[in-house]
């Protein structure tokens, strides 16, 4: 296949020429505006396409977003399905020396955190958290508790919502025993998750580890539900023997959210 | 390839650049009327005049950029080369058509750059041009054995 051979002058000629075209070309188009024109007939061309392309788009968007959602929906229940069989098999670990028929004499009502006032759980001495349920008003000091652990009191309603004294808020006091047989009142410390009983008998028996319930005798606390576990016993100085315990509640509020909780009627 | 062919195959790569850019994919992809020029330039027994390149290269630079230059310039060059060449682009080595698929490229990519920024074009010179040589490399394995005949 041969290649036509092209002279020297012809080619300096087509070159001149090609130049002076392309600069006719250039002033040519930039009088008539010809590339803002022509970008805007491309759009056009392709706006119907696109169009179509964005609608699918958000379709599969849409499609994906749903399913996402769902996805997640799964994954909170099933997450409150764990945190309740954690409950469970808390409670079997705690309970057994101790049989908890007493809670049946009570009307329950279910009801769900709402709301937990982190603010002031974390630096003061307000250890609230709020409840919602599907009573329209919840009266006060009625023993609120989960999955057989104590939480605290319902206090007053604030819109639809019970505000919930948590037994670790110093104003809170609550009777307890362990399993040997000793017997306490015990006040919230205003730490996060801790109370506290005083003990001035040396006959008493108890030892760090050791877990506590309720008894029952306030009145408000249904008898035998698990409060929380001995892990400080401090004595006192002083002439008389004196030693502060210090228990560790197992229901922490910030796991609590939206969680199912029982109203002790 | 009749002129009027080569308008209508230039247009058609309009439409593919134009999806390219929309899709974001402008930047990894080898450049579509290069592509097209390489394609002319092995599957024709004829190139079009210098002339055409020239209007052909307008065409491109109309829809895609705010002043005639980057295409028109390339496709010039590109078309004087092919047009005042002694011998065929199919029968050089494959070494030189490497360097002259580089050379235009990158220049290309300049030209593009000087318009739009070198940003915009950074990566898009390298990536473009060795992909471009990909290709070529799968046409010229495929097409070489009825080049050879005909040569």
């Amino acid at each position: 296949m041969q290649v036509k051979k092209i002279s020297l002058r012809d080619k300096i000629k087509t070159l001149i020429f090609s130049i002076f075209l392309i600069c006719l070309l250039s002033l040519f188009s930039y009088s008539v505006d010809l590339n803002k024109k022509s970008q805007r007939f491309l759009e056009i061309l392709f706006s119907f396409p696109s169009e179509l392309i964005n609608i699918a788009f958000e379709n599969v968007r849409e499609y994906e977003n749903n399913k996402i959602f769902e996805l997640e929906n799964r994954i909170l229940t099933l997450e409150s399905d764990i945190y309740e069989k954690n409950l469970e098999i808390l409670a079997l670990e705690n309970k057994r020396n101790f049989s908890n028929d007493t809670i049946s004499g009570f009307n329950n009502v279910e009801a769900y955190v709402s709301g937990f006032d982190q603010g002031n759980y974390v630096c003061c001495r307000k250890h609230r958290i709020y409840v919602s349920t599907e009573l329209k008003h919840i009266e006060s000091s009625k023993a609120i508790s989960q999955g057989g652990f104590v939480v605290g009191r319902s206090g007053a309603t604030v819109f639809d919502e019970a505000e919930v004294r948590l037994v670790s808020d110093p104003e809170e006091f609550i009777s307890i025993k362990n399993s040997l047989g000793f017997f306490c009142i015990a006040q919230g410390t205003a730490v996060p998750q801790e109370i506290s009983c005083d003990n001035e008998s040396k006959t008493s028996k108890y030892a760090v580890g050791d877990t506590f319930f309720t008894t029952g005798f306030d009145g408000i606390y249904p008898e035998g539900q698990i409060v929380g576990r001995l892990h400080k016993v401090i004595e006192s100085e002083g002439p008389n023997f004196k030693e502060s315990l210090y228990i560790k509640l197992f229901f922490n509020p910030y796991n609590s959210m939206n969680k199912k909780l029982v109203i002790h009627e | 390839m009749s002129n009027l062919n080569f308008f209508i195959t230039t247009f058609f790569c309009i439409c593919v650049n134009y999806l390219l850019l929309r899709a974001n994919i402008w930047f990894v992809s080898p450049d579509v009327f290069l592509l097209h020029l390489l394609v002319l330039a092995s599957a024709n027994p004829t190139y079009p005049k210098v002339y055409f390149f020239i209007l052909n290269g307008f065409f491109i630079d109309i829809f895609f950029y705010e002043i005639i230059g980057p295409y028109t310039i390339t496709y010039f060059i590109a078309g004087s080369f092919l047009a005042f060449s002694l011998v065929r682009w199919q029968q050089r080595s494959l070494l030189i058509q490497f360097v002259l698929i580089a050379v235009v490229s990158l220049l290309l990519n300049s030209f593009i750059g000087i318009q739009e920024g070198f940003a915009f074009v950074e990566n898009r010179a390298v990536i473009s041009t060795i992909l471009l040589i990909i290709i070529w490399v799968l046409i010229f394995l495929y097409q070489r054995d009825k080049w050879l005949k005909n040569i």
